[in-house]
């Protein structure tokens, strides 16, 4: 990881990404469950999601970055996986947003139905969320893992200390 | 041979791949789509309004009677509101919105809705809809700082959940006149909580 930031650019993109992702988290992260933005939403950021919402932008940003780096010397990258674990953190928007009942609704479910499992699902989702998060970390480490590895057998610590050089050459 | 099943397998595993990126951006397009898009609220006005006086849950009716049990142990009827106002809020205690919509009322929209002399009154649906939560005397102190002056909590049967809340919401609002008519409903009471306070 330290090759990655040899480069200027990469570390100034990682960083950007970083403050732009943790910022995006801690506005979304509070505002899933009501199902819509709602600016005041932030003033009831938990501990909790202020913590996953950092975790998520260092992740996300650090990610992206390496894909940076693995397109630059044509190496695969894992953008699946970091679609995976963004949707993966949105899940507590299906507690308590009406998306549930009315995908339910719509399978033709009677009333008694509804209240037999509507509710059921979302509980599910209000009181799991942290667990939905954690597996969006652990997904996103994997793509971590992933990228890194295939810019490794690509191409090797040279060739990304080289990277970092002409990177740093060029912005001079 | 080997290596063109290898080769095969490997173009498969690309297939894949790229399906499984597909399918996740489709898949948070959808919920992009649905978080900025759908319409939660349906203010009076934005569908035929009934013009006579039958009893219902839809715009322009006259919301149907009930009995609410009100924290304080006494019972209510919604009827004996009539010539004010009122929020008629149904919630899950246990649902984080609810929760959240409690606060935003209580913190940015209470003054508000008293200046203009509406009562609120927060209503738990028929046994937290089966899920455990805390009671809503409880859900009223920790999130909305106890009863105040013309914000009332309370319990209701299960006939009043069913047909106020015929699709199991968490969380249902009715925005209900003096003379008893509903002017607006919807699902999701704080996304719209500036909305609601125009509607008076």
């Amino acid at each position: 990881m330290g090759e990655l930031f040899a480069g200027r650019a990469y570390a100034a993109m990682f960083v950007s990404l970083f403050v732009a992702f943790s910022t995006l988290y801690m506005f979304l992260l509070p505002s899933l469950p009501l199902g819509t933005p709602v600016p005041q939403a932030i003033g009831f950021l938990t501990p909790l999601q202020a913590a996953f919402a950092l975790v998520f932008g260092f992740l996300i940003a650090l990610v992206i970055s390496l894909d940076a780096l693995a397109f630059r010397m044509k190496a695969s990258s894992a953008r699946s996986l970091t679609v995976g674990s963004i949707l993966a953190s949105l899940v507590n928007g299906l507690c308590c947003t009406p998306v549930v009942p009315t995908i339910i609704a719509m399978t033709g479910a009677s009333t008694p139905a509804l209240f037999g499992l509507s509710p059921r699902i979302q509980a599910f989702f209000e009181f799991n969320y942290p667990y939905f998060y954690a597996l969006s970390v652990g997904l996103l480490l994997i793509s971590v893992h992933y990228v890194s590895r295939s810019i490794f057998s690509c191409c090797g610590a040279g060739r990304m200390a080289s990277i970092g050089t002409v990177a740093n050459v060029r912005e001079q | 041979m080997t290596g063109a099943l290898g080769r095969m397998r490997t173009k498969k595993r690309g297939g894949h791949r790229k399906t499984a990126v597909l399918v996740g951006l489709l898949a948070l397009l959808v919920a992009a789509g649905y978080l900025v898009l759908l319409p939660h609220g349906q203010p009076a006005g934005s569908s035929g309004q009934a013009a006579g006086v039958s009893t219902g849950t839809k715009l322009g009716e006259i919301a149907p009677d009930f009995r609410i049990q009100l924290t304080n142990g006494s019972n209510v009827r919604l009827e004996a509101f009539r010539g004010h106002p009122v929020l008629l809020w149904f919630v899950a205690t246990w649902c984080s919105s609810c929760q959240v919509g409690a606060q935003l009322l209580s913190q940015q929209y209470y003054t508000r809705l008293r200046a203009k002399g509406v009562i609120i009154l927060t209503v738990e649906l028929y046994d937290n809809l089966g899920q455990p939560g805390p009671p809503i005397s409880q859900f009223a102190d920790q999130f909305a700082g106890g009863a105040k002056q013309g914000w009332l909590y309370g319990t209701s049967g299960q006939d009043t959940t069913y047909i106020y809340d015929p699709n199991a919401y968490l969380d249902i609002y009715y925005a209900i006149d003096s003379q008893g008519r509903i002017l607006a409903t919807g699902a999701g009471l704080p996304d719209s909580p500036g909305g609601i306070v125009s509607v008076f």
